[in-house]
């Protein structure tokens, strides 16, 4: 169990002040000029050693991403630093608590990043119903302008920034991060191909990168604790503490802040009370928000909590937002609801998932009563996987995913709900 | 701005976010104040935007900007900012109640 004076987000629950004085008491923009003063290379390379990856979802090399945007402008052309706090991820809810009782640290791990990225300027995309989180995030960074640790010659660093929020307006698919440029340029949400990548062309076709909230917000500490000290927790490639969204048939629903590679049981029996009516109650877990492909209890029983252990057992982290499931649940409405949620969030954009969505809805529809052909499961694999891989964004992945991962589990309960309702009719 | 047609719906969702209160978060009513809240949000944003910069023509901009919405849902401005008074009030009560209900995990931040 991670111990409390190696965790990042020390007032995640919101116990202590929000305000700037309460944030710089807990060490939040304590040396920044200093860390500054190192110089952009040693930024990124540092948070290449730390092993950061990102905590959207993808878990792509942060520091490596970093990288990829141009040292100098040879064009004109400025560079922009996009933070994603459109946090619509279902199950995910690490992003909110962040902005509501750490906005400090999002500030801050702006301003590193930019100064890093040689970006004077941040936009932070905010999910539109984060209402009250909005705007304790325009008021920390208000603070922060007032006490000039953003803005002209930041924190005295002779580096200029400015940083905005801006509101969207509750699409999901505004957290893919093309959508997300279009949205913030005030076109439609609809992700765009790639190539070109934000790096080389992003916000208003200028080199960008898009990170998660807690991405950056765990910057600033490992600047400060150095990369060795992050990269001690967790697992070869897989390192760093994590924020753990804990939901669903357990007894204490919480946010946690645990290092990578804890095992699935110990992060819920410890932190989340454990599983209503005990481990043995376990039906199934979603490890990574809606989108990622549920466990049965044999794979949870063992699992690491990170990216390399999940991918393994045939899912993914994620958002590691960790859905329990006890045994009342009925899966095969858990998983049709899913279904319906990427239905009505797809775009359009793209054919297979404009369609494709919709036939696996009406499908697992149908699979609920079990009024359906045996041989519809494997249909229903096949739509699944002529919509997985065939779009611009992941959104048609992250729609076919859950299905895949309960035929992959649970046929033997899909096959029974049509034997049954098979025989009900003939009766 | 679609979503404020939401709006209409207030005065339902508020009443039923209201009685589902005694028995716990009606997770369908939260989901909606959160959604309109938000986009009264968008409109109170703009306001402070004006009186902050005060920009040449933003005032007669943004009285235009709520007219025209509050228009689309046959409502005044009047009306319409006396709803989202009320939306935002019912947020509050979501977000007040959300915080101190996470108990403390086994270690948790002291």
């Amino acid at each position: 169990m991670l111990n409390d004076k190696d965790r990042i987000f020390t007032n995640i629950y919101g116990w202590q002040g929000t305000d700037l004085k309460s944030s710089q008491s807990r060490g939040d923009w304590s040396g920044t000029k200093d860390i500054m003063a190192k110089g952009q290379d040693w930024i990124i390379d540092e948070v290449k050693k730390s092993e950061l990856r990102g905590r959207g979802g993808a878990g792509f090399s942060t520091g490596m991403k970093w990288s990829f945007m141009p040292k100098e402008s040879k064009d004109g052309r400025p560079s922009y630093l996009v933070i994603n706090a459109d946090e619509s991820e279902p199950g995910t809810c690490k992003d909110r608590d962040i902005i509501r009782h750490e906005p400090h640290k999002l500030v801050e791990g702006a301003l590193l990043a930019s100064y890093a990225m040689r970006a004077h300027a941040c936009y932070i995309y905010i999910r539109g119903e984060f209402m009250r989180e909005a705007q304790a995030l325009e008021k920390a960074i208000e603070e922060a302008y007032a006490a000039g640790l953003v803005g002209k010659n930041a924190s005295g660093s002779g580096w200029d920034f400015d940083i905005y929020v801006h509101r969207g307006a509750g699409a999901y698919i505004c957290g893919e991060e093309t959508a997300l440029l279009n949205s913030l340029e005030g076109k439609k949400g609809m992700p765009r191909n790639k190539p070109p990548f934000p790096a080389g062309a992003g916000l208003y076709a200028c080199p960008t990168t898009v990170n998660n909230v807690e991405t950056i917000a765990v910057v600033p500490e490992i600047l400060r604790r150095g990369a060795t000290w992050f990269a001690s927790f967790g697992n070869e490639k897989n390192r760093g503490t994590k924020l753990f969204c804990i939901s669903g048939h357990v007894n204490n629903p919480c946010n946690v802040e645990e290092a990578m590679s804890i095992p699935m049981k110990e992060l819920i029996e410890k932190h989340a009370g454990g599983v209503r009516g005990g481990w043995d109650n376990l039906l199934a877990v979603i490890p990574g928000g809606s989108s990622a492909p549920m466990l049965p209890k044999s794979s949870c029983d063992t699992v690491l909590m990170d990216f390399d252990a999940l991918r393994a057992a045939k899912s993914s982290l994620g958002t590691a937002a960790v859905i329990v499931m006890d045994k009342s649940t009925d899966i095969v409405y858990a998983i049709a609801r899913l279904a319906r949620f990427y239905w009505h969030e797809s775009c359009g954009q793209c054919t297979p998932c404009r369609e494709g969505t919709g036939w696996m809805y009406r499908i697992m529809q149908r699979m609920v009563k079990g009024e359906a052909e045996l041989k519809e499961i494997d249909m229903l694999l096949d739509v699944c996987s002529e919509v997985e891989g065939h779009t611009i964004c992941a959104h048609g992945d992250a729609a076919a995913w859950p299905i895949q991962g309960l035929v992959r589990h649970f046929r033997p309960e899909m096959e029974r709900r049509i034997k049954e309702y098979r025989a009900k009719v003939a009766a | 701005m679609m979503k404020l047609l939401t709006l209409s719906l207030c005065a339902f969702l508020l009443s039923a976010v209201t009685s589902a209160r005694a028995d716990g978060v009606s997770p369908q009513g939260a989901l909606m104040v959160a959604n309109v809240a938000g986009e009264c949000d968008v409109l109170y944003s703009m306001v402070e935007f004006q009186k902050k910069n005060n920009i040449n023509g933003g005032q007669e901009y943004v009285a235009k900007f709520w007219a025209s919405e509050a228009g689309k849902m046959n409502l005044t401005v009047d009306q319409l900012s006396a709803r989202c008074e009320k939306t935002a009030a019912a947020y509050d009560k979501l977000y007040n109640s959300s915080a101190p209900a996470q108990a403390r995990p086994a270690n948790g931040n002291e």
